[in-house]
């Protein structure tokens, strides 16, 4: 299930992790550059340190994309309850099985979830670099 | 010194920079309007981008050579690079830009000492300030005092007083006349004001859309204004 869910949420990370990484001003890099740093060291000290907020935003989004994840978990992994089972998976199956107020509480915690998520990362991205 | 910049031919969007000349004066200024490749030379030289075709030789290394494949990274150029935003690390502090090109202390000899850089730049008491702390003037000087910490050969310096009001480019004009005579480093200062380029420099190179359309002595006989041109 894990792997479903890691499966799906990857490219969704790769990809903010790329344009935080592009949008370190390539100034910086090479300025470092001149100053005698090799790319190894460019990088961990340079592009790395100005990046990780953005990092840190786009594996936010993924968890929450990951949140919402139905289908390829519930193909891959099934849906056993106390194992396998995850938030849409178990609102899935409260619907189902007509339990509409245990649906509804999971939802809510989904919804905050999901909210705090967003927010997280929005905190770290919008945030001013120092 | 001597600098040799041959065939060097970079295309641009509008243009192309063309360049073929041989300097030898301690400073020597890149003149023109904004848009006009100055910038790029620079970055040529620095090892920053890769020439169309190019042979750049200082003194007795050759940095970049086209048809040999030649191209020595930035790192090994040992060249002080001062660019036009300054590009100070915003996450670092003062002390830790100062010292992020700095090998070693019992290298660098006493004229490239940390102490004295600082002592002609005056900036000893900014050391432990954050970079996002200092007024326009004083990033400048860290900023100069960053890239001479790497006891470079050569000092490459894009309009470095270019964002700033008249009375703080007085203020740091007499920076650059003691950096440039105490210690007597090579410099190619890139700038469109001409009181500067008279102030600081030996010889002007008129840039315009990446050609030298001129070359002479910097000196107000020498190098008249001729039309209203900035």
């Amino acid at each position: 299930m894990l792997i479903a869910l890691g499966v799906m949420s990857f490219p969704l990370l790769v990809l903010s992790a790329r344009i935080a990484f592009e949008q370190v001003h390539p100034r910086f890099e090479q300025i470092a550059r001149t100053l005698g740093a090799g790319e190894a060291r460019v990088f961990f000290t340079i592009t790395l340190p100005l990046a990780w907020r953005g990092i840190l935003g786009g594996m936010t989004l993924a968890f929450a994309r990951a949140l919402g994840e139905f289908g390829a978990t519930i193909m891959v992994a099934g849906n056993i309850p106390g194992q396998t089972s995850t938030l849409s998976l178990s609102i899935f199956q409260h619907v189902q099985l007509g339990q509409d107020a245990q649906a509804y509480r999971l939802l809510g915690v989904s919804v905050a979830l999901a909210f705090l998520a967003v927010w997280i990362s929005e905190c770290l991205l919008l945030r001013p670099r120092r | 010194m001597n600098l040799l910049l041959k065939n060097i031919s970079l295309p641009l969007a509008d243009f192309s920079i063309e360049v073929d000349v041989e300097l030898q004066s301690q400073v020597t200024a890149v003149f023109g309007p904004s848009g006009a490749g100055k910038t790029s030379l620079l970055d040529l030289i620095a090892g920053l981008r890769r020439p169309a075709s190019a042979f750049i030789q200082l003194d007795n290394r050759v940095l970049t050579h086209t048809a040999a494949g030649t191209l020595v990274p930035p790192r090994l150029r040992e060249m002080g690079y001062v660019p036009q935003d300054l590009a100070l690390f915003p996450h670092l502090s003062v002390r830790q830009n100062l010292l992020y090109g700095r090998k070693s202390e019992s290298r660098a000899g006493p004229l490239f000492s940390f102490g004295h850089i600082t002592e002609v730049l005056e900036i000893q008491p900014l050391a432990r300030r954050r970079v996002t702390d200092l007024s326009g003037g004083e990033r400048q000087r860290v900023a100069l005092a960053r890239a001479l910490l790497t006891s470079p050969r050569l000092l490459l310096l894009d309009e470095p007083l270019r964002s700033l009001d008249e009375a703080l480019k007085a203020k740091i004009v007499p920076y650059l006349q003691r950096v440039r005579d105490e210690f007597k480093l090579p410099m190619l200062y890139v700038t469109h004001d001409r009181q500067e380029v008279l102030a600081l420099c030996d010889e002007v190179l008129e840039m315009r859309r990446g050609r030298i359309t001129k070359r002479t002595r910097a000196t107000a006989r020498d190098w008249p204004i001729i039309n209203n041109e900035l």
